[in-house]
């Protein structure tokens, strides 16, 4: 796609656990990302979620450049930055800022909120005076929804959602293209989780950023995202807009992540079976469709060949087998919606 | 029939560098033989220390608790440590969020179960053993005879938690007090381990008190709802009646504050609701409602007046000057 602003082609990324010193004893070798390709377009949020272990901050550490990616590319605005010598990549990282969960260890409790902010500033050469520099900061915090005087305080007399502000100003002092946020809201408490998902979504209006949006939580994520990227193990098991997932997810471990959310009404009771068992593990993943240990519609060929990730409708693609029937034999489109 | 566990005014104070930190301010509810009562509320608000007030397990030496923890008609508050003993995990069980932190790592899991089942029912060890498989069996744990002798760490988080509730479980306690139990794990695991918790419930009778940030959780599990706010109980309700009157415009927030998955298939343009601040610190409780500084509908009196506890209608309480939905609301 020409107009995309950050295209991820094929990433994989293999973490070799053990060996010891030498490499003597035995080493085991974890995929925790197997071929993972999607792209987001400028002001635009991509969402990527899946349970714990499925790869997803390993996809945005590779983004970000904080791990290397064993093979594949990363690619922003054209241009590849996955290879890219560190000093390059420097001058390329104000335009790609990350926002992490834990909002109490991402702040350095020894610096004032102001020298928080003021750091990229300064790093990126934004400012040049003082005066500057503190017109900025306390522009910063304006947006984030915190008053001036929050400069000259610490980290430690915030809460965690006034924290989590403070992070996202620090990530917007670049004015970046891209941020990736990584479980950003799943540490807050519902009131303020709202409130910083409202935040993050009045940003992208204003200033045009596009997020990656990093989640476990479907109902957050159905509420800040354009196109939804679902991960099972390593692998990408159906990307779509939004509310294409919703409608008619195309894959049986979307639907099975959506039937597994707690529905907030008492007088309603899930109907979809639950899935079964455990995430199998990374390191000696399932053999064909990863999912075909737990999928209630597996099939004879699902344990031997691997689905692709193929077109199923307009922008929507899904890695499963079944969208390969016919139209009236498929059951995920004869299946009743999750959710209505 | 006189309830299972009945707390009264209970306060629970700790004593700390920072000054004195009021967790937990005049907290009262009953549970009865074999339901499940919910306690919902944000962090901090005083959910877990209430419950580990039951237990009598908080740190003696810097906490100060009062009021009255009736349970079967005794008043946990004045036994000693070792009738206490003879309480934990037999009467009453507790799991926790992060079941690591209840199992030792360096006993297997055969021998943890054994251990409470010889201690509280008095079994011999081969009894023991055999009656630890079979309630890792009830809990879905497969090939429950070969896990008997692994450690923990050799288990995910959701069979860990398995474990826990066997462990909670084994010695038929007539209260099962769950802390944040699904907290730390994946929604896929969570709906597992609230269908055995319903299951098991069904099956035991036991009275479950699950505690919880989580209102999905909630509707998920619970019969009856206490929610707090600041180490207060500002509203109890049915499940039922909560989700569907609430009645203290906190309960009201929250519930306008949770996601609802497929909201955007019929408004593309929704958003999240949220409540305005933060919880107020326990060093500083101010005067009048907790809630105020928070609420769209405070006015004067709230800021003043702290509202009391008030039943309405079929044991719904509110403590709110101005409730919402409420037939006959109080002019003050
Ligand atoms: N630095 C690392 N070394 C070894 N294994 C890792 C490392 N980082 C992540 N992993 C493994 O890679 C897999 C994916 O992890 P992660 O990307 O953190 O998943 P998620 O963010 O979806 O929970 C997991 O199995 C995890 O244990
Ligand atoms: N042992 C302790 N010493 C001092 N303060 C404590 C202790 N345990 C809990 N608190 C404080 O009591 C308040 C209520 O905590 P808690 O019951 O854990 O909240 P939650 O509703 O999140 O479970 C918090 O402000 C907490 O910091
Ligand atoms: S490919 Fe087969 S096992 Fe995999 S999700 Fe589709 S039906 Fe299930
Ligand atoms: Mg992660
Ligand atoms: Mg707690």
């Amino acid at each position: 796609m020409s107009d995309a602003l950050l295209c991820v082609n094929d990433l994989k990324k293999r973490f070799v656990l053990g060996g010891g010193i030498l490499g003597l004893g035995t080493t085991q070798e974890v995929d925790a990302v197997s071929g993972v390709s999607f792209t987001i377009a400028a002001g635009e949020t991509l969402a990527l979620v899946g349970e714990s272990g499925c790869g997803k901050s390993t996809v945005g550490r590779c983004i970000l450049r904080l791990e290397t990616p064993t093979d594949g590319q990363v690619v922003l605005d054209g241009e590849r930055i996955d290879d890219l010598s560190p000093e390059t990549f420097r001058k390329l990282r104000k335009r790609i800022q990350v926002v992490f969960q834990d909002p109490f260890s991402s702040l350095n409790p020894r610096r004032k909120i102001r020298d928080i902010l003021a750091e990229p500033l300064r790093n990126f050469g934004l400012v040049r005076t003082r005066a500057e520099c503190d017109r900025k900061v306390a522009e910063l915090l304006q947006i984030v929804g915190l008053s001036e005087d929050v400069a000259h305080r610490w980290p430690h007399e915030f809460s965690g959602g006034q924290r989590q502000r403070i992070g996202i100003a620090r990530a917007l002092a670049s004015d970046p293209d891209l941020i990736v946020c990584d479980e950003a809201v799943s540490a807050l408490d519902v009131s303020v989780k709202a409130q910083i998902v409202n935040l993050l979504k009045d940003i992208q209006k204003k200033t045009g950023t596009a997020f990656l949006f990093i989640s476990h939580d479907l109902a957050i994520v159905e509420n800040i995202s354009h196109r939804v990227a679902v991960m099972y193990l390593g692998k990408l098991a159906e990307i779509a807009p939004r509310e294409a997932i919703l409608r008619r997810p195309r894959h049986p471990y979307t639907r099975a992540l959506m039937s597994a959310v707690p529905i907030p009404d008492p007088a309603m009771r899930r109907t979809e079976p639950l899935l079964k068992g455990d995430v199998p593990s990374p390191i000696a993943p399932p053999s064909g469709c990863r999912f075909h240990t737990r999928c209630p519609f597996v099939e004879e060929r699902c344990r031997t060949e691997v689905p692709e990730l193929r077109p199923v409708a307009a922008g929507h693609l899904a890695a499963c087998h079944l969208n390969d029937l016919a139209d009236g034999e498929n059951p995920l489109l004869s299946a009743p919606p999750v959710v209505a | 029939m006189a309830p299972l566990l009945s707390i009264t005014d209970l306060q629970v104070h700790f004593r700390t560098p920072r000054g004195v930190s009021r967790a937990v301010e005049g907290v009262s509810f009953d549970v009865n033989a074999g339901e499940t009562l919910a306690i919902v509320g944000e962090s901090g608000s005083g959910k877990s220390v209430t419950s580990m007030a039951v237990l009598r397990l908080l740190p003696t030496k810097t906490t100060r608790v009062s009021g009255s923890i009736r349970f079967e008609d005794r008043e946990l508050l004045d036994l000693s440590e070792d009738e206490m003993r003879g309480i934990r995990g037999n009467a009453i069980s507790m799991i926790f969020q992060e079941p690591m932190t209840a199992l030792n790592p360096v006993l297997t899991i055969g021998s943890q179960i054994a251990e409470a089942l010889m201690l509280h029912q008095g079994l011999g060890k081969r009894q023991a053993l055999a009656r630890g498989t079979e309630m890792l069996d009830l809990v879905g744990i497969p090939a429950a005879a070969r896990r008997m002798s692994d450690y923990p760490h050799k288990l995910s988080g959701g069979m860990r938690q398995r474990v826990m509730i066997a462990m909670a479980l084994a010695c038929e306690p007539r209260l099962l007090i769950a802390d944040e139990p699904t907290t730390a794990l994946d929604v896929s695991i969570q709906a597992q381990i609230l269908e055995l918790m319903r299951s098991l419930k069904a099956r035991t009778g036991a009275a479950v008190v699950i505690v919880t940030h989580d209102l999905g959780v909630v509707a998920e599990v619970a019969d009856r709802v206490a929610v707090m706010y600041a180490g207060q109980k500002i509203e109890e309700a049915s499940a039922t009646q909560l989700f569907a009157r609430p009645h203290h415009p906190y309960t009201s927030g929250l519930l306008r504050a949770m996601p609802r998955l497929g909201t955007s298939l019929h408004d593309p343009d929704w958003t999240l609701a949220s409540i305005p601040g933060q919880v107020p610190s326990p060093f500083s409780r101010q005067e009048g409602c907790a809630f105020a500084p928070r609420c769209a509908k405070a006015k004067d009196v709230c800021r003043r007046h702290r509202p009391a506890l008030r039943p309405a209608e079929d044991g719904h309480s509110h403590a709110c000057h101005f409730p919402d939905n409420a037939t006959g609301a109080d002019h003050v």
